[in-house]
């Protein structure tokens, strides 16, 4: 199986006199887990929408070089999770299983029963009998065994326990592996999906922040970590972008271009040097307040 | 760990639309449409048995009284259909146009399907009638004799007022899903002109049921007016969902 590529240019949404997404241009490369990242508002859930041809925008939107809206081909391989999924409530979740066969043509009923086993979701429930976390289960299962070539998670796992989440990302990664496609994740849960995510798309207030690669974002900044004074003085004079305290030790996250030469002197005073965590990393692109104060 | 099998074949045999008809014929319409019957002509029977214990002549058919339900309650489902399984039908990657493809044959078939059975009904219930010295009038007091016009010709009016009706269901689920309440509320009448067309124009007075005792005799352009009125409406809504935006789910 492969995955689609996607393509945006210049692609603008509005919902009445509000603009929602403007002027995104965007390529996401086939079979990659793609982060999808933004804060409340972004435009995420309308730039997935538009994707799965559930709205218009204006400018290109291309699907594997085809435009997806009410394109046969391409939007039965197009699976958007919003939440716990678009379900027919009130059907059991068997039935439910057997109208997404008919609509998806790559489902996995097997794959999908044996994920329901896995969640402990009883086949003769009806999806609004669902507690919250086994209704974000049951969406997450119907985005995976749907084995569609663009899938896209909008929160699905919103509702889930923690144990439910590591068991969600790792059946993404498991399955990513055995089926490849494209995949795009979308949560506010940044540091427990970070090291799933091989491409990084942050959308701030309806426009593209950046698009890139993971590892050169992990690269655009450091962490210093160790006794806190040492960590200050080496800290003076760069962007701080986090810091985090425990006990005597301290732990600031930098973000810039950074000069080796000040990294291997760092670690010649004892202090540890890591990659630049995503969420300190997404906490400072987006952060409003704090680019208003500065300015 | 969960058991990982091998994808199933891409292709698709089935067109979505014709997916979307199985569904909703299967899910919604046989079973609801069973049910009504299943609950009306028992109803029927026993009201008309306690009629019939307690006047010497009945003059007007019992089972032509359903014919509001078989009319309204299919009606009452297209709104339902139109609100509640369009926004599913296309999240789960189906086109607007299979569905507006599979909503109208639902509303053929399940219009062919109440008019049959109900004429049907009918013609069980006029033999009861003639063997126990009844009339078997219609609805409207005037002891004019149901099939006046002759079986087929009432059941060419059921059907195509049970058609019309749902059509204007669907219509009118898809004004207030598209245009929102104050400009689908607004749009009712227009929505309704389906329905009102063949009600007050269909075969022409004494020729089939209306719902309104009331048709214009202006047979037979009205008959051609009523089925341009329900083809013209068939198409605005193929208008009104073709590119009609799903809702986000916050």
């Amino acid at each position: 199986m492969t995955g689609y590529r996607l393509h945006t240019d210049n692609l603008t949404v509005s919902y009445g006199k509000t603009t929602a997404l403007t002027g995104i241009n965007l390529d996401l490369a086939p079979d990659r887990i793609h982060g999808l990242l933004g804060r409340n508002g972004a435009g995420k859930t309308t730039l997935m929408s538009v994707l799965a041809s559930l709205r218009r925008g204006q400018g290109t939107v291309r699907v594997e070089g085809q435009d997806p809206f009410e394109n046969e081909a391409i939007m039965q391989n197009v699976c958007l999770i919003r939440e716990s999924g678009d379900l027919l409530l009130d059907e059991k979740l068997t039935t439910n299983l057997s109208f997404l066969e008919d609509a998806r043509p790559r489902f996995d009923r097997t794959y999908a029963e044996s994920l329901m086993a896995t969640f402990r979701l009883d086949p003769a429930k009806k999806p609004q009998a669902l507690s919250r976390g086994q209704a974000s289960a049951f969406g997450a299962i119907v985005g995976l065994a749907s084995r569609a070539p663009l899938t896209m998670f909008d929160e699905v796992h919103l509702g889930m326990d923690a144990p439910a989440r590591q068991r969600f990302y790792h059946e993404v990664l498991h399955d990513f592996a055995e089926h490849p496609r494209t995949i795009v994740l979308s949560s506010h849960l940044i540091s427990e999906i970070a090291h799933m995510l091989e491409t990084v798309t942050i959308l701030h207030e309806g426009r593209l922040l950046l698009s890139n690669e993971a590892d050169d974002l992990h690269v655009s900044g450091a962490t210093l970590t160790g006794a806190a004074e040492v960590v200050d003085r080496h800290a003076t004079g760069q962007q701080v972008v986090g810091t985090q305290d425990l006990g005597p030790t301290r732990q600031v996250t930098v973000f810039g271009d950074l000069d080796e030469a000040a990294l291997a002197a760092a670690e010649r005073d004892g202090l540890t040097v890591g990659a630049v965590p995503l969420q300190d990393l997404f906490i400072h692109l987006t952060d409003t307040d704090r680019a208003e104060e500065a300015s | 760990m969960t058991a990982v099998t091998d994808a199933p074949a891409t292709g698709r045999s089935t067109p979505q639309w014709r997916s979307a008809l199985h569904y909703l014929l299967s899910g919604y319409v046989y079973m609801l449409t069973l049910w009504f019957w299943a609950i009306a002509l028992p109803v029927v029977a026993i009201i008309m048995f306690i009629i019939g214990q307690n006047v010497d002549e009945v003059t007007s058919s019992g089972i032509a009284f359903t014919h509001h339900g078989a009319l309204w309650f299919p009606f009452s489902i297209a709104i339902i259909l139109s609100v509640t399984y369009l926004p599913i039908h296309v999240a789960n990657g189906m086109t607007r146009r299979s569905f507006t493809r599979a909503a109208l044959a639902v509303n053929v078939i399940v219009g062919l399907l109440n008019a049959t059975i109900a004429t049907g009904a009918l013609l069980v219930e006029r033999e009861i009638y003639h063997a126990v010295g009844w009339v078997h009038g219609g609805t409207d007091g005037s002891g004019i004799a149901v099939f006046n016009g002759g079986v087929l010709v009432y059941l060419l009016g059921l059907a195509m007022l049970f058609i019309a009706g749902q059509v204007s269901g669907s219509l009118i689920g898809v004004a207030y899903y598209r245009l929102g309440g104050i400009i689908g509320t607004v749009a009712l009448p227009l929505c309704l002109l389906p329905l009102a067309a063949v009600g007050l124009l269909g075969l022409g007075q004494g020729e089939q049921w209306n719902p309104w005792s009331w048709t214009a005799d202006l047979a037979p352009w009205g008959t051609v007016v009523a089925v341009l009125v329900v083809i013209a409406s068939a198409g605005a809504f193929h208008l009104l969902v073709r590119d009609i935006a799903i809702d986000s789910k916050d």
